[in-house]
């Protein structure tokens, strides 16, 4: 599904040079959720958002569903974030005059589908974040857990095959930071790819891959018994 | 206040703070220019005449008829005009002139003395001096006085019985010819000068010093060219007056057609209408421009400084008082009207050019350009202070809301 | 998807309604003043004749008989004898001897004493087929004499109430003259054979008479005339040097052109050698345009106007300008996030395209609105303009593209701007 070999990712700035990512290596597999910890500051963002193309990397190379995406055009890598991928971001990023519809039919539209196709995805999208009922309200109207569901929707709207989400739960409290969890892992069940950066530590046991990242590279990289939560806590004390 | 702080906040925002700087030196170029064009017209339509603008009704009327092609015929119709329109209340003078005093072009010829063919290349005005074919009283109508030798009278003979017509001169045209000698009794290509009369405005295109014209007594009697009458009128009998005109005229003889009647302020006004006009386009030009610019102030200060909340609240956070807040924003407004006029000077001297390609126009003066310069300041400064003010209301709490 | 790019705008102006319609004010303010200036340039700078405006030639000739001239140039008219030489040449298509005077005329049967009067065109008889005078009624002069004359449309409505006059009499002092042709209303602008001295947008002639005949009538030159020796009347002024009449010839190929200049030339070089006059030879052929260019038909204040319109409008583009880097640097983080979701950079300008024609458009539209207003304004100012002062439909259409253009400028930048921000920055 994806894959990065030896990718690095250096921020110059007049005064110092950062390496953000590096000699970074990770492959990930249709179906997989994969969840990303780390200091503040070590990269995380910086892998997601070269995972999601939102941004360049400097070495090494990168293939998403089989395309490497060194040297695509502008238009080639927004058709891949569009068809292929999801994002969902900490600060949910949802356009504030815009209805729920509105903002799950924002990508469907550079898709190109007609009207009809269109509404039938956002209406569907919305019923698995268990919002169709709401439709037509704005987000401001709804908790921060449901903006994050719409986003959620929004990514889904695509059905992409690869789900990014950047501290999803990172502006929630803890009830609806588990909804939103939940319904990744929902998710993941009925097929989709995820990787999630995060900086909690029980929801990252609760995800079976695990990749740790300092300082630009991967340090740690563990997978559990998905089933059990008790299991990832003894090898969390195993780790200590 | 930190002014290296400031520079560094419009560097931040070049393009924007360029926009902004380029308008206020376009603006000011623009409003020196009209300034200047608007008090050239007014020094033109100020300058003295030498004649008695006031007091004077102008009719022109054509014959209508086969019948005035007959000179005799005419001429008798003439002074009888001139009869009935001296009788008229308030009427003081009335003379028959060939063509008016303030005009472009019109019946002209070239006057030299006989052994000076020569300065004809030399003083192009020289070839195109009006020649006035006019009744013998026209100096008394017109106000010219005399100032060396004598004037027409009754007994004057008419200038086409004349083997060498008696001609009256303006005072410049006998300076450039005789210098300090006296013309009168001189002999030169349009006649025996027998007086000299005080210069007035024949062309306005022409320079002061070059108001030359030429006078006949001759009761001209063409029927293909417009005849006016000049009639000295009490000014607060104008207008009654005028109304008068036509009716005595047909009264007269029926088959004329009476073109126009109007007074010699009209006449002034109207040479110098296209002129005025264009100062009048100009100036809608510069307040709709002002009006722009003010706009773009105003949007300068409420879009681009209005956008910093987050760093104003932080000021205000760390002590700043409101008043600072609004000097902040004004004096970064000030910085930018400076730079403008800097440029604006520039601007102005640019536009000035351009224009001169087309029309005439004075050079543009340091007082002029202080002026258009306090005006672009104070509507900028105006419409910048709202949103300044409102800038100044942010509270400090911003500072830790995030965005 | 333009029909997506065409909502998005609409909700963008409803978003910042204050900004936006200070963006299209100014646009249309710059441009409206703009349009109405090109209009009256246009109507100045028109072509009157362009079936034949490159082969219709303006002939100057250089014949002053006296050094101490201030004619270096050749005069634009010229004397009887010179033109009868020109007319005889045999070489144009088409050649006219023409100068207006001012008649009064009635129908020859009205009882009134009411005459009218008329702008006369004394002319030889080719001016009609040179000039493409257009005929309601009748025919042209037969010839250079005789009683006939051509009515124009309007004095044919006072004199006749409008109707076929042909065959009928006016009089014109006391004599009879026979009306053989009616043009229908004629515009020409500029008036292109007669522009001299500020003429050029007058209207056509009332009245059309055969040259010799008005010089034989003594009827007065209504324009420029200028004598070295003589003051007499017309009707004696054949032979003298008297210079009013205006020579046009209608050339229609090169061949014909170079013919015609080395016969001018000669005739000027043969005056010359007798004695006649000491200029150097210097005939002048300028067709329509060149004759329009050298007589500055176009007002020159109104050039010095569009200069200053013409800054008006950058200064309008400038502004509007600086207020959409502002509504385009609000946006950035919007555009950041539809370039996540998958918007490629090149559907964003498509989207800022269309939000520009939608602003250019409305500007547009009141910019329309606003030239036919700084139109009225110019006429109540610059009453000489009325004649021209015509808001043509190309006009119209130059005006609305100019709108569409400033609109496309003034988001350029912005717009290219917020575009060329990092998406993962705008994400954070
Ligand atoms: N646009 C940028 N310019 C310069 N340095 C950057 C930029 N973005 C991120 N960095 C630096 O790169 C490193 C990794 O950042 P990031 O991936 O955002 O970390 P994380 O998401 O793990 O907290 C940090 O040191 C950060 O300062
Ligand atoms: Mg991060």
């Amino acid at each position: 599904m994806l894959s990065m070999q030896n990718v690095s990712r250096i921020y110059r700035t007049e005064t110092i040079q950062t390496h953000a990512l590096n000699d970074f290596s990770l492959s990930v597999n249709a179906g997989e959720f994969v969840a990303v910890t780390g200091p503040s500051g070590s990269g995380k963002s910086t892998f997601l958002n070269i995972a999601g193309l939102l941004d360049q990397f400097d070495e090494g190379e990168y293939s998403i569903d089989g395309v490497s995406v060194k040297g695509l055009s502008d238009n080639q890598l927004s058709r891949l974030r569009n068809e292929k991928i999801g994002f969902i971001f900490q600060n949910y990023n949802l356009i504030p005059d815009y209805s729920l519809f509105d903002n799950v039919d924002m990508p469907l539209r550079y898709r190109g589908f007609n009207g009809k196709e269109r509404k039938r995805r956002i209406e569907e999208a919305l019923e698995k974040v268990g919002l169709a009922s709401r439709m037509n309200y704005l987000p401001s109207q709804l908790s921060g857990g449901q903006q994050q569901r719409v986003a959620i929707a929004r990514a889904l709207a695509g059905e992409p095959k690869l789900l990014l989400a950047d501290e999803p739960t990172g502006n929630l409290d803890s009830l609806m930071a588990r909804q939103v969890m939940e319904l990744l892992h929902d998710l993941n069940k009925d097929g989709a790819t995820i990787i999630m950066v995060t900086h909690d530590p029980d929801q990252a046991r609760s995800v079976p891959r695990n990749v740790q990242i300092i300082d630009g590279q991967m340090t740690d990289h563990r997978v559990y018994q998905p089933q059990s939560v008790s299991a990832s806590v003894e090898s969390e004390a195993e780790l200590a | 206040m930190n002014i290296k702080a400031l520079i560094k906040s419009l560097l931040h925002r070049r393009f924007a703070t360029f926009l902004l700087i380029l308008q206020l030196a376009l603006t000011l170029g623009l409003v020196v220019n009209s300034s200047i064009m608007a008090l050239d017209t007014n020094a033109q339509m100020k300058r003295k005449l030498g004649f008695d603008k006031d007091e004077l009704l102008i009719v022109q009327l054509l014959p209508t008829s086969g019948a005035f092609r007959d000179e005799d015929f005419y001429r008798s119709v003439l002074h009888q005009d001139i009869a009935k329109l001296s009788a008229l209340p308030g009427v003081t003078s009335v003379s028959q002139l060939n063509q008016l005093p303030i005009q472009w072009g019109g019946w002209n010829g070239s006057v030299i003395k006989r052994d000076e063919p020569e300065k004809l290349l030399e003083n192009r005005q020289l070839n195109f001096v009006p020649y006035y074919f006019s009744s013998n009283n026209i100096f008394e109508t017109l106000g010219l006085h005399l100032v060396e030798g004598r004037l027409f009278d009754e007994a004057s003979p008419q200038m086409r019985d004349q083997e060498t017509p008696s001609t009256i001169i303006t005072q410049s045209l006998a300076r450039e010819l005789f210098g300090n000698e006296s013309a009168i009794g001189q002999e030169i290509n349009a006649g025996f000068v027998v007086g000299i009369v005080s210069d007035f405005v024949t062309m306005p295109g022409n320079p002061e010093e070059k108001q030359y014209a030429v006078f006949y007594n001759e009761d001209l009697a063409i029927p293909d060219i417009p005849q006016n009458y000049l009639l000295r009128v009490a000014p607060e009998k104008l207008q009654t007056t005028a109304n008068l005109l036509e009716d005595a005229l047909l009264s007269v003889h029926p088959e004329r057609d009476i073109l126009e009647v109007f007074s010699m302020v009209q006449h002034h006004q109207e040479f110098y209408q296209e002129d005025n006009g264009l100062v009048g386009l100009f100036t809608i030009l510069c307040v709709l421009m002002l009006i722009v610019t003010a706009i773009s102030s105003f949007a300068h200060a409420q879009f681009h400084v209005f956008r910093q909340r987050r760093l104003i609240g932080i000021r205000r956070a760390l002590g700043a008082t409101r008043k600072d807040i609004l000097f902040y924003v004004m004096a970064e407004h000030w910085l930018i009207t400076l730079l403008g006029s800097v440029l604006g000077v520039a601007v102005m001297l640019a536009i000035n050019i351009g224009l001169s390609g087309q029309i005439d126009i004075s050079k543009p003066n340091v007082l002029l350009y202080l002026a258009a310069f306090v005006i672009v300041f104070v509507s900028g400064s105006l419409s910048t202070w709202f949103p300044a003010w409102r800038t100044s209301l942010i509270p400090p709490v911003i500072a830790t809301r995030t965005v | 998807m333009w029909h997506y790019y065409l909502m998005l705008s609409l909700r963008s102006l409803k978003r910042s309604p204050t900004l936006y319609s200070m963006v299209i004010l100014t646009l249309a303010i710059g441009v409206g003043a703009l349009a109405s200036n090109m209009a009256l340039y246009q109507s100045m700078a028109a072509d009157p004749i362009p079936e034949k405006s490159d082969r219709l030639f303006h002939v100057s000739l250089n014949s002053w008989p006296d050094e101490d001239s201030p004619h270096q140039q050749p005069l634009f008219v010229t004397r009887y004898r010179d033109a009868q030489q020109v007319l005889s040449s045999g070489i144009p298509t088409k050649v006219v001897a023409h100068y207006q005077t001012r008649v009064y005329t009635k129908s020859l049967d009205a009882k009134s004493l009411t005459r009218f009067a008329a702008d006369t065109r004394a002319t030889t008889p080719d001016f009609f087929a040179l000039t493409n005078a257009p005929f309601a009624y009748g025919r042209s002069l037969s010839s250079a004499e005789g009683n006939e004359v051509v009515l124009g449309s309007d004095l044919n409505d006072k004199i006749f109430g409008g109707s076929n006059s042909v065959g009928k009499a006016v009089e014109i002092e006391g004599k009879p003259y026979t009306v053989v042709g009616v043009l229908k209303p004629w515009t020409l602008r500029p008036r292109f054979y007669h522009m001299e001295q500020d003429s050029a947008f007058r209207p056509t002639d009332d009245l059309f008479v055969p040259l010799e005949t008005a010089i034989d009538n003594n009827w007065g030159v209504n324009g420029r005339s200028s004598s070295v020796d003589y003051s007499g009347d017309m009707a004696s002024s054949r032979p003298h040097n008297r210079f009013y009449l205006s020579l046009w010839a209608q050339l229609d190929s090169a061949a014909q052109q170079d013919s015609f200049q080395q016969y001018l030339d000669n005739y000027s070089q043969q005056l010359k050698d007798a004695g006649e006059h000491p200029l150097a030879i210097n005939n002048e052929l300028k067709n329509v345009h060149e004759w329009a260019d050298k007589l500055k038909v176009v007002d020159q204040r109104l050039l010095a106007f569009s200069i200053a319109t013409m800054l008006f409008l950058i200064v309008c583009v400038f502004n509007a300008s600086s207020l959409l880097l502002a509504k385009y640097h609000d946006d950035k983080s919007e555009m950041g996030l539809r370039r996540a979701l998958g918007a490629s950079r090149n559907q964003l300008f498509r989207q800022g395209f269309v939000e520009a024609m939608l602003v250019g458009s409305i500007a547009g539209s009141l910019a329309l609105l606003l030239s036919w207003l700084f139109l009225a304004c110019s006429v109540v100012l610059l009453p000489n303009l009325k004649a021209i002062a015509q808001l043509e439909p190309a006009v119209l259409g130059q005006g609305f593209a100019i709108a569409l253009l400033t609109a496309l400028l003034s988001t350029g930048y912005p717009l290219w701007r917020a575009n060329r921000a990092s998406i993962s920055a705008e994400m954070k």
